[in-house]
């Protein structure tokens, strides 16, 4: 039963299976240190995506007495909602594996082929750093003289690399939470509509300025001047379309017309709806 | 929602003072955002839906919402004959109350404005905590980087009006003075995160790479989400060009039902067979009801086009300015 490992095997996370332990982290009870649950998610020939997560009540620390019912029963009730997401692997809190953990590698590797085990560092132990590591297990053993079957012996954890990736809202969520984190009181507001082209606009602007500062320093000399990085430029320069004046103002002005012509049907029906209002409730 | 009856006596204490004391915030949890953008961007056929689960904070006026889970697409195959949605709700909810979730649901939560949004609302308002509200989050502007949360909740005035009589007639609506303005509110949504979850968005920030996609967010092109904005506010106005129709028939019937009336009245004065005309021509006033929360819904529907036009205008006067350099 020895399973192989592909040598680049690796796990791709998302935010929301992190968040979903941290929190589940935070409201565990208070005779527990740790928490384990199941990772949800898919998974390729040589790489798993966890999409999200959630997480077992156990009954006893040491022991890892685990709720298989529990785990069975909210695996159902997201594969309803997603008949793609299944379980990946399982993961537990603390700085470092826990005890029996390999049971419970156990209980996984028949729920699904090959579970990877993650341990998120809640606790922020290994110099102050909020820790995700991912192992696979394999099993080992050793051949007894005469038999065909290999004996086990346990379980064999090895590392494998984690990365964390996202979708484009995830990103751009992840991004608005971010301005949260300095903020006096830790809040922070969804932009409104004028303020979020703001907002892009000072970051398009931060990017040209460290843009013209290199150019400016390679003229100068200061630095060295990097083939790739002028060619990058040059097609940064090409992109730019270069259209006649005349075309370029009535495109401009055609497009301005359909906005406002939009606007402007939106007003007309807010004011059918006042008209409205006024008709109806005047009536005697 | 069968969870409704276990808390009915927290209900009598917040009922009272969701009338005084109205919420002014919605403190929503990073995660409950996260999650709500996975099940939409996995939810290719419909919109995604599910419930919003919280608690009510009277003493700062707000309502925190800490976690929510997805409801199952009902139109799938697969999902046919879980005809039970209220059972489903009631299963997740006990499950995540064992792990110490709170499981109060304070609402619910959509990826687009559609029409039975609003019908909803009444039916979570009204049986279930009085604070509720419905999380609008536009999954199509969030692609393009743009994240866009809206909390809506329907007036206390409303719900007043909702709660003494089932039929809206026209008299009590004016009385009340109730009309599309008033009927809906938008609440404000902070987000807001504890001081772990902080650590781990440092972590994640120095694990993952600038992202390109603030480019596209400056994008010019921007017919598709129009056009997806205009056919929804279509199928409200048509609805809405209905309603007025019915209310002016019955405004034409009532005309005629009086002037019969004094007609009558002044030909035989003394008969007293008055009852007779009323009971003979007996006049319906349709409930008001679906045409105010209808209103109500264009208005909103209405303010999301003009928003989203201004920041198309304010792309295009930036993208005339950079072609004016040349």
């Amino acid at each position: 039963m020895a399973v192989s490992v592909n040598n680049n095997f690796e796990v791709n996370i998302h935010p929301v299976a992190l968040f979903n332990i941290v929190h589940a982290y935070e409201r565990r009870s208070e005779k527990f240190d740790t928490i384990l649950g199941t990772l949800l998610g898919t998974r390729t020939s040589d790489s798993i995506e966890v999409t999200d997560s959630f997480v077992v009540p156990h009954l006893t620390h040491g022991e890892a007495l685990y709720n298989v019912d529990y785990a069975s029963s909210m695996a159902s009730f997201y594969r309803k909602v997603n008949s793609s997401q299944t379980t990946v692997g399982w993961y537990s809190t603390g700085s470092d594996m826990m005890a029996g953990a390999n049971l419970i590698h156990e209980f996984y590797t028949h729920e699904t082929r090959n579970p990877v085990y993650i341990v998120v560092d809640t606790g922020l132990k290994n110099d102050a750093r909020f820790q995700i590591k991912a192992y696979i297990g394999s099993l080992f053993g050793v051949k007894e003289a005469g038999k065909e079957k290999m004996k086990n012996h346990g379980t064999l954890f090895t590392p494998i690399p984690v990365h964390i990736v996202t979708y484009d809202e995830e990103k751009a969520a992840v991004d608005l939470f971010q301005s949260g984190k300095f903020n006096q009181k830790f809040r922070v507001k969804p932009p409104g509509e004028l303020e979020q082209v703001q907002h892009s606009l000072e970051k398009l602007l931060f990017m040209l300025k460290q843009i013209t500062t290199y150019v400016d320093d390679v003229l100068s000399g200061k630095k060295p001047s990097d083939a790739q990085i002028g060619r990058m430029l040059m097609n940064l320069i090409n992109t730019v379309p270069k259209v006649d004046s005349k075309d370029l103002e009535n495109m401009i002005n055609t497009s301005m017309n359909d906005l406002l012509m939009i606007q402007y049907l939106s007003k007309g029906v807010k004011a059918q709806l006042m008209l409205n209002e006024k008709l109806t409730s005047s009536t005697p | 929602m069968a969870s409704s009856a276990a808390y009915s006596s927290k209900l009598t204490s917040s009922s009272m003072s969701a009338v005084n004391n109205p919420i002014k915030e919605v403190y929503v949890d990073a995660m409950v955002i996260l999650k709500i953008i996975k099940h939409a961007h996995e939810e290719t056929t419909d919109a995604a839906q599910g419930g919003l689960l919280g608690l009510v904070n009277n003493s700062t006026q707000t309502l925190e919402i800490t976690n929510c889970f997805p409801f199952p697409n009902q139109n799938k195959p697969e999902n046919i004959d879980l005809g039970n949605l209220e059972q489903f709700q009631a299963d997740i909810i006990r499950s995540l109350r064992r792990v110490n979730s709170d499981y109060l649901q304070v609402g619910f939560y959509d990826s687009c404005f559609n029409r039975s949004l609003v019908q909803a609302m009444i039916v979570y308002q009204q049986s279930g905590v009085e604070e509720s509200i419905a999380l609008v989050y536009d999954q199509a502007l969030a692609t393009q980087g743009y994240i866009s949360v809206k909390a809506y909740r329907l007036t206390p005035v409303a719900i007043e009006q909702l709660k003494s009589e089932d039929v809206f007639s026209p008299d009590s609506v004016k009385e009340a003075k109730l009309n599309y303005d008033n009927m809906m509110d938008e609440i404000p949504v902070v987000f807001r995160n504890s001081h772990l979850v902080n650590s781990l968005l440092c972590e994640i920030d120095e694990q993952t790479p600038l992202s390109s996609k603030y480019d596209t967010f400056l994008d010019l092109g921007s017919s598709g989400n129009i056009d997806r904005q205009l056919r929804s506010l279509i199928d409200c106005v048509d609805e809405f060009g209905s309603h007025a129709q019915r209310f002016n028939n019955y405004q034409k019937q009532f005309q005629r039902h009086q002037s019969k009336r004094s007609q009558n009245d002044r030909t035989r004065r003394s008969d007293g067979l008055d009852e007779e005309l009323d009971r003979i021509t007996k006049l319906h006033a349709d409930s008001r009801r679906n045409a105010l929360l209808n209103s109500a819904q264009i208005k909103n529907q209405c303010e999301n086009i003009t928003k989203f036009t201004s920041q198309q205008l304010a792309k295009l006067f930036m993208a005339e300015a950079v072609q004016e350099k040349n």
